[in-house]
């Protein structure tokens, strides 16, 4: 059941100017379109800025940027387009207000190469690993603490179901760019997960 | 094929995203590599405890309508800053476990099946009062109501008309709860919208159980199989006074 009415042909009330209205229906038609798509856009911000009040800021920025840039959307894979404004977004934020998170990714990263994970191994006893429910804990902290570069490749594909194509085009990266990445952020969680169950066990 | 791409294969194969001849070319390497093969083992494993993890985080109440407010201005000002100061304390609610020692602060990780579900339903809730469908079946009539659920659910609610204790029936609708259909009957308190979610048992307490949380007043009991949700804006008594109502008239 459609909660809005859609307008029909050239409708008139009196004393409104054709401009409003044609504003006000490209409004009505972009909250249509995009605004389905509010709850992917929040959760990207979220994982990339981490505190709910900015990503509340990054997803207003975006929506507005996505507003302006309208005209010229196709209307085919909104998510996708509003997931790239978004990561937009939020990589402008991080400049201004978080540098540190945008740390370069290690070049030539090797996949069957010994990696320190500093600090996680310290930061849980054995004894709390045992307790179920930290565990999810502490694999959303390997998430959380993965590079900014590989966590958004992992949101796009694990969250929200984009393709590499697609993925490739959120983040402006080739598609064999996309894969190795995702490879390289997965090995870093499987290093950083069973080691640590490795040690519950010993 | 080398380790380093084999595992780039087994990553694009949970993906969906590895051809048929890099399939058959992984398989072979496999076969010869107890390395790889142990990798292979842990990434499906790792795959799987991530899907627990990966989730989108609740959109908080009220952004929906701050979005709203900020597109139909066209301003490039972010809208609700100072505005969302109240929503503070409310928020610091929301979240279900705070981790000490993440120096971030937090991905929204819960503790018990309650929070989650919660917190959808209150998403939900939200949802259907500003974005809709708030009812995908109008009516103020039971024997409407609940027929037409039971075409949709395996399981459908009770639905009774609560007019008489002044919450009359708007009418019901699918909603989603974590992924899984629900039933969302819709109830109105004079100018409050009361969202009633009937969810297959999903872990929820077994006894009544209140919240209150960014604004909204939650209640929950567990009956003929079915666990029942009431959201809503409405002061914690008056939801109360709707739940009581409801099991009565369900007996």
């Amino acid at each position: 059941m459609a909660a809005e009415m859609i307008a029909i042909g050239p409708v008139r009330p009196t004393g409104a100017g054709n401009s409003e209205l044609s504003q006000l229906e490209r409004i009505r038609r972009f909250e249509r379109i995009v605004l389905p798509h509010l709850a992917a856009a929040y959760g990207l911000a979220r994982w990339l800025v981490r505190e709910p009040a900015d990503a509340e800021d990054v997803v207003q920025d975006a929506l507005i940027r996505a507003l302006r840039y309208f005209d010229g959307f196709a209307g085919v894979a909104a998510k996708a387009w509003l997931l790239g404004i978004v990561r937009n977004a939020a990589y402008d934020w991080l400049h201004r207000n978080r540098p540190a998170f945008l740390s370069p990714l290690p070049e030539g990263e090797a996949l069957d190469a010994a990696l320190a994970v500093a600090g996680l191994v310290e930061r849980e006893t054995p004894e709390s690993r045992l307790i179920e429910a930290n565990t999810r804990v502490e694999l959303a902290r390997l998430v959380e603490d993965l590079p900014t570069a590989y966590r958004e490749v992992l949101v796009l594909r694990d969250i929200e179901d984009l393709s590499y194509a697609e993925i490739a085009k959120v983040v402006g990266i080739p598609v064999g760019t996309v894969m190795s990445r995702l490879a390289r952020a997965r090995e870093r969680l499987r290093r950083g997960w069973f080691s640590a169950e490795k040690e519950q066990r010993a | 094929m080398k380790c380093g791409h084999a595992q780039e294969i087994i990553s694009a194969q949970i993906d969906g995203e590895a051809s048929p001849a890099e399939l058959k070319a992984l398989g072979e390497h496999l076969a010869g590599c107890p390395n790889c093969a142990a990798h292979a083992r842990e990434f499906e494993a790792l795959a799987m405890d991530l899907r627990t993890v990966m989730v989108r985080p609740p959109v908080p109440p009220g952004l929906e309508a701050r979005v709203h407010a900020a597109i139909a201005d066209g301003d490039a000002r972010p809208h609700g800053r100072a505005r969302r100061e109240w929503m503070s304390l409310a928020a610091a609610t929301l979240v279900g476990v705070v981790l000490s020692g993440s120096a971030f602060g937090l991905l929204q990780i819960y503790a018990n099946p309650l929070d989650r579900t919660l917190d959808a339903a209150i998403d939900a809730h939200v949802r259907g009062l500003n974005v809709g469908p708030l009812i995908q079946v109008a009516s103020s009539n039971r024997h409407v109501v609940k027929p037409w659920f039971d075409g949709k659910l395996a399981l459908a609610p009770f639905v009774p008309d609560l007019a008489q204790a002044g919450f009359p029936l708007v009418g019901g609708r699918i909603d989603y709860i974590r992924r899984h259909p629900a039933a969302a009957i819709v109830y109105g308190s004079r100018a409050h919208t009361i969202t009633l979610f009937a969810l297959e048992d999903d872990g929820l307490p077994a006894g009544e159980w209140r919240d209150l949380r960014a604004g909204y007043s939650a209640e929950g009991w567990r009956s003929d199989g079915l666990a029942f949700v009431a959201v809503s804006d409405v002061a914690p008594g008056d939801l109360d006074a709707f739940a009581a109502a409801f099991r009565a008239a369900a007996r």
